[in-house]
């Protein structure tokens, strides 16, 4: 068994994941390619935090969740980029007001 | 309970089989022509059977009365066998009763809402929402609420973003589906770390409301590998591990679920989706996630709302008393939304955003009966509030648009003031006087909207009641009742809504919705007896 310090640490990555996906949403609320990451990056912690929970308690339910969550984080990137994708056709490209993706790749 | 989950197994399996059919029949054969059409569009047959996507509708319009055939059956069963295979986990809840009525109106709510939605897709996407809200009802564990959550979410959100108008794609209900989808993403991942956390803390993830009336989140079992005899998982042994309910994650986890049913301050997404989105795609989102969401709550974490009313003993009914959390938790989310809904709709030109404020101010007023009224008066206005949204999204007449109006203001005589009355009834009686005061004053204030669409309807001459607004001398305020809703909000002060006052169709609406309508409004009207004999007899 580790040291609580340790054991601390590990989680501590997964943490600074998630709140860096909610900040990253809260400031880049123009760009609309960086809000989906960020969705991404939450998801993820939550499930590396449901991972390391199941390694501490040694339980299966953890690692169960952690399966549900990955699909459905996979169902969720898919559905923003098609409504993304719809988005950008219908809309021409000169009139992009709150998503700057053009401005940013051309920077 | 294993031949229970058979049955439910047995129900998707069909969908399943539903949807391959349809694909078959688009691959193979026309829609909804009739077969004598021309050549480039034959039929495909086996033996002088003709496949047609009809057949395919008439069953999926049926569909959701699979999932309650078992009480046509067996009657009303008193243990909740948990409907989700999902969970293996068998719970007796108090609310069984309560839990099945909610069954039948998510099922009577889905097959009205399926008749006005023509394409497969749709309805397919319809089908596969109910499923997930029909289970939420029924989930018992965390995991389960948020599979079923999530799930909701995506069909609403693809049927938004699929929605067209007159056969083009619309820019507007795209953007308002992007707003949405983030902000629900972001409230689930919220959702997710709090359970994640109380899994790390605690080791369970399953939400239990024993007969012995605690709430507890008990041991999970079977999950270990070894072998667990389906008897005995779950409701053998009531083991309470944490009781404590004065924390910060359960107040976080219900932020999540006020999300989604339209409570102040995370209310944004009402007003966008409000406007954006067609009328029978509303009716589903008005009515049937609420009834999920409140089932679920009522099941899993009721006993910490328990107040002397809703035990029916009214001896104590201090509400300091018990839990903290559950009271100045809530409370915050109730003040938020009758505010902002009953403020925030004066001087809108849009009527879409009026209902949807209105929304706002019903789950306010619904939140508020959570902690002091008790859930069997919660869900007596909870079923006028959904058959007046039902109504609302159907009428064409400006005859039955008065009588909702009257009654979501909550005047007298029509069910509407007798829902209200029973929750601040409970409220004065159980000492939330701060609510009390607070919702009175947002009644009031919002009467002014809903009576002057009534004399806007009725007046041929509207200039003078609309009121003036400073940026935009070109308002006119556009109806529910006609066919058309196109704004142009976000990009000019243009606010182009047609009204059709002076032509508003009477009798012009097709049969099936002209029988809801008045169904509806016979319900408004007498329903207040059913409401009132209790203090009566």
């Amino acid at each position: 068994m580790l040291q609580l310090s340790r054991r601390l640490l590990l989680g501590a990555s997964s943490n600074i994941m998630f709140w860096s996906g909610l900040v990253g949403a809260a400031v880049f609320r123009r760009n609309i390619i960086v809000m989906l990451l960020c969705t991404e990056l939450v998801m993820l912690a939550c499930n590396l935090n449901f991972l390391y929970a199941a390694a501490y308690l040694n339980d299966m339910t953890g690692v169960i969740m952690s399966i549900t969550i990955t699909t459905i984080a996979a169902c969720e990137t898919a559905i923003g980029l098609a409504l993304c994708v719809t988005y950008f056709h219908m809309r021409s490209s000169s009139d992009v007001e709150a998503l700057n993706f053009l401005k940013a790749a051309k920077e | 309970m294993l031949m229970h989950n058979i049955i439910i197994l047995d129900n998707l399996a069909s969908l399943i089989l539903l949807i391959v059919y349809s694909l078959f029949c688009i691959r193979y054969s026309l829609n909804n022509k009739p077969l004598k059409t021309s050549t480039n569009n034959p039929t495909y047959s086996f033996n002088k059977i003709s496949i047609n996507l009809r057949d395919v509708f008439m069953f999926a319009q049926i569909y959701p009365i699979l999932f309650i055939t078992g009480y046509i059956v067996e009657g009303f069963i008193y243990t909740n066998a948990s409907g989700s295979f999902i969970d293996m986990v068998c719970t007796i809840t108090p609310n069984v009763l309560l839990t099945n009525a909610l069954d039948i109106g998510i099922v009577i709510i889905m097959i009205i809402v399926l008749r006005n939605f023509q394409t497969i897709e749709s309805t397919i996407l319809l089908l596969l929402a109910f499923i997930n809200s029909y289970y939420m009802l029924h989930s018992v564990s965390l995991m389960s609420f948020y599979i079923t959550l999530e799930g909701m979410n995506f069909c609403f959100i693809v049927l938004c973003g699929l929605q067209t108008i007159n056969k083009g794609s619309n820019s507007f209900s795209v953007e308002s589906t992007l707003k949405y989808f983030l902000l629900s993403a972001f409230s689930t991942g919220v959702l997710l770390y709090w359970f994640s956390y109380i899994y790390l803390q605690t080791g369970i993830s399953v939400i239990h409301s024993s007969i012995y009336g605690i709430t507890t989140l008990s041991i999970n079992s079977g999950l270990d590998g070894g072998y667990m005899d389906p008897s005995h998982i779950g409701g053998s042994t009531a083991i309470s591990t944490f009781t404590n309910t004065n924390t910060m994650e359960y107040f976080l986890i219900i932020s999540a679920i006020m999300f989604k049913l339209g409570a102040a301050p995370v209310h944004l997404w009402v007003v966008q989706i409000y406007t954006a989105v067609k009328r029978s795609l509303l009716m589903y989102i008005s009515t049937v996630p609420k009834i999920a969401l409140f089932g679920f709550w009522t099941n899993s974490l009721h006993q910490l709302f328990n107040t002397g009313c809703s035990t029916g003993n009214t001896d104590s009914l201090n509400v300091e008393q018990f839990n903290v959390v559950s009271l100045y938790s809530v409370a915050i989310f109730v003040l938020f939304s009758i505010f902002i809904g009953s403020i925030s709709a004066y001087n809108l030109p849009s009527l879409r955003a009026l209902f949807a404020y209105s929304t706002i101010n019903e789950i306010g007023i619904l939140l508020m009966a959570i902690e002091t009224a008790g859930f069997h008066s919660l869900y007596t206005h909870l079923s006028i509030y959904i058959i007046s949204m039902l109504l609302l999204w159907n009428t064409y007449d400006k005859r039955f648009f008065t009588i909702l109006a009257i009654s979501l203001a909550g005047l007298p005589p029509l069910a509407g003031f007798f829902g209200k009355f029973v929750l601040f009834w409970y409220a004065g009686l159980t000492g939330a006087y701060t609510l009390l005061y607070a919702s009175l004053l947002t009644t009031g204030i919002s009467l002014v909207y809903y009576l002057r669409l009534i004399r806007l309807f009725w007046n041929k001459n509207h200039k003078n009641i609309l009121p003036y607004n400073s940026f935009s001398s070109y308002i006119k305020v556009h109806a529910s009742i006609a066919n058309r809703a196109y704004t142009n909000l976000g990009y000019t002060n243009n606010i182009i809504q047609y009204v059709n006052i002076n032509k508003t169709p009477y009798f012009t609406i097709p049969t099936q919705r002209f029988y809801l309508n008045s169904l509806c409004m016979v319900l408004i009207v007498y329903l207040p007896l059913f409401v009132i004999k209790p203090f009566i007899l």
